[in-house]
């Protein structure tokens, strides 16, 4: 698009011109994060996400979106960002980026952000939102808020209010960043580690044009410092039910021949058996186990019940679960009045299925 | 060996209800706690002292009430506590207090301290004054042992663990419920409770930083609470589809 053009039709006489250069040097940046597909390298869903609401802030702020992209052998992908929102990309491809460790990628982002100056970056959640933009931020004295579910921008200030979820998701808290006396060159970086699916994706447009600049950048003075020795065997501590993630709660409708495949089920899932009180008769878990009056109040993000019946008794141990889903053949049994997804159906079936699919 | 273990206090959340409906916080009993993740990196820490005998130092910022979350560290096994006056709320603000606290208690070899603050999106503090006293980071590790002059953790990665190893001194973060932590006895409360001293205190100015050099940098905004629970009708139909349909919330769920 010809912006002069557009400008003239708009009847602006270009009197604005010095405060429109400050404002472009400071983009709504976002960090892009590929992972290892089939064919090469592919963006993740969560940055393409990113670029979806980098172009919706960008359009509020009046500001360009540039896209960062750090690893190695991105052939391709500065396309792909242009495609999905980005104006301009900047590549940094190298060896020493694989696997993004902390001090290469550190030393590339913060050489990138001290030049552009970004008004806006946004990170994906995971390695490079929670673990190198707090760095980066302390470097650069910006500002940062992790672990966002929203983005709302203030079109006045130019500062950004995100919210996150605290308590694990039992509420929700709004953080906004103390506004500057005027935006400009000066003022900190906002920075934002952003969760994944929170923000709709946006349909690549491949006929979007953009520029793409190579990042060239000396990395044989920040050698990583941590190394990876390799996979190693460990086994956690059980803990309490009380305190487990994730919980699968056998109980008597199960049946003897699906006890090996709900176990091997909670291990795939990384969670802790529990059950009701007819499990402990039944001989397959404790009295630590229990969930319920009896037992134990649990508060998971995932309660899968297998064969529960749940009485009263055992339903009131749920009720700060986060999400409860119970397989049981008795489309009456009270279990179903706890779940978030109940299955009428024998668990030994759905689980005989659920082996070739998780 | 010397381990600085950074701890916050988070209120309670046995003793606040959250009302969907009402659309509010209800605040029952105003009590706070260790946060959950920095309990497990003062167990790490203690489990280290066990092994080598290293002096563990308690760190917290924060205002007066967080004196007893320090008292009950240094009454679990912790050797020394300090508690920073913190004014304001600010992350930043935190991370330059806990770090210019840190450099006064140099040489240390481990900085511990949790990957997440439940109660905000306390996930930077740690990487931020790793970075602030140009530390290596292990984040969200399950155990870690030293042996002559690096560090050793376990990470979870996706299908199982991994080591992984950085020079000392060093920062290392764990995720909350990773170990089990250990209670006082009864004596060591006691004596810890009858110390007007046994928590030291340390000022902002004690550590040479003005007014100037914290100032707010975000604030707390408003609080929304989720939709109430909507419970699904159960379902019917073939084991195989239902499974399926299971098998979509349990990736999503448990990450699978």
């Amino acid at each position: 698009m010809d912006l002069d053009h557009l400008q003239a039709l708009l009847g602006d006489t270009g009197e604005a011109a010095p405060t429109e250069a400050i404002e472009s040097t400071r983009d709504i940046w976002v960090i892009g994060e590929a992972a290892e597909g089939e064919g090469g390298a592919q963006l993740t869903p969560l940055t393409a996400q990113l670029l979806g609401k980098a172009r919706e802030l960008a359009s509020d702020l009046g500001a360009y979106v540039r896209a960062a992209l750090l690893g190695h052998r991105l052939g391709g992908l500065s396309d792909e960002l242009v495609a999905l929102g980005a104006d301009v990309t900047h590549l940094a491809d190298a060896p020493e980026l694989k696997g993004l460790a902390l001090e290469p990628a550190l030393h590339v982002l913060a050489t990138l952000f001290e030049e552009f100056r970004p008004a806006v970056a946004l990170f994906p959640a995971g390695r490079l939102g929670d673990q190198i933009a707090p760095r980066l931020a302390q470097r650069l004295g910006g500002t940062l808020t992790t672990q966002c579910l929203a983005l709302q921008p203030d079109l006045a200030t130019r500062a950004i209010t995100a919210a996150y979820a605290v308590y694990d998701g039992e509420y929700y808290e709004g953080r906004t960043i103390v506004a500057e006396a005027e935006f400009g060159p000066d003022t900190a970086i906002q920075m934002f580690s952003v969760l994944p699916n929170v923000f709709h994706t946006p349909d690549p447009d491949r006929y979007r044009s953009g520029t793409v600049e190579p990042v060239a950048s000396d990395l044989s003075g920040c050698p990583a410092r941590v190394k990876v020795v390799g996979p190693v065997e460990y086994q956690r501590p059980t803990l309490p039910i009380s305190k487990a993630r994730q919980i699968v709660a056998l109980g008597h409708d199960l049946g003897d021949e699906n006890l090996a495949a709900a176990r091997e089920l909670a291990a795939r899932l990384g969670a802790e058996i529990a059950g009701d009180r007819t499990a402990v008769a039944a001989g397959w878990i404790d009295s630590e186990q229990v969930v319920g009056l009896m037992g134990y109040d649990v508060a998971p993000d995932l309660y899968l019940a297998l064969g529960v019946r749940g009485s009263t008794e055992h339903n009131v141990g749920l009720e700060k679960a986060r999400f409860v889903a119970a397989v049981h053949p008795d489309p009456a049994a009270p279990i179903f009045s706890a779940a978030d997804l109940g299955l009428v159906a024998e668990p030994g079936e759905v689980l005989r299925r659920l082996k070739d699919l998780f | 060996m010397r381990i600085l273990v950074v701890i916050n206090q988070v209120l309670d959340p046995a003793g606040i209800a959250v009302s969907r409906r009402a659309q509010r916080l209800f605040i029952n009993r105003e009590e706070y706690v260790i946060n959950p993740a920095d309990l497990s990196a003062l167990e790490a820490a203690l489990q280290l002292k066990d092994e080598s005998g290293a002096q563990v130092v308690v760190l917290s910022a924060g205002p007066e009430r967080v004196t007893d979350a320090v008292g009950q560290a240094l009454s679990i096994g912790a050797d020394r506590g300090i508690r920073v006056d913190l004014p304001g709320e600010d992350p930043a603000g935190r991370v330059t207090i806990t770090a210019a606290a840190a450099q006064k208690l140099v040489p240390f070899d481990l900085l511990l301290t949790g990957d997440r603050v439940w109660d905000s999106d306390g996930a930077q503090i740690g990487p931020r004054v790793a970075e602030a006293l140009d530390l290596p980071q292990l984040i969200s590790v399950d155990a870690v042992s030293c042996t002559d002059g690096k560090v050793d953790a376990i990470q979870a990665v996706r299908g199982g663990f991994r080591q992984i190893e950085a020079p000392l001194p060093a920062l290392v973060t764990l995720p909350p419920h990773v170990n089990r932590p250990r209670y006082g006895t009864a004596a060591r409360i006691m004596q810890v409770y009858r110390d007007p001293e046994a928590v030291e205190r340390w000022t902002a100015d004690d550590l040479g930083l003005t007014a100037e050099e914290l100032p707010p940098r975000t604030a707390a905004a408003a609080r929304t609470f989720p939709e109430p629970r909507e419970l699904g009708a159960p379902m019917r139909g073939a084991p195989d589809e239902m499974a399926e349909q299971l098998a979509a919330v349990l990736r999503a769920r448990a990450g699978g």
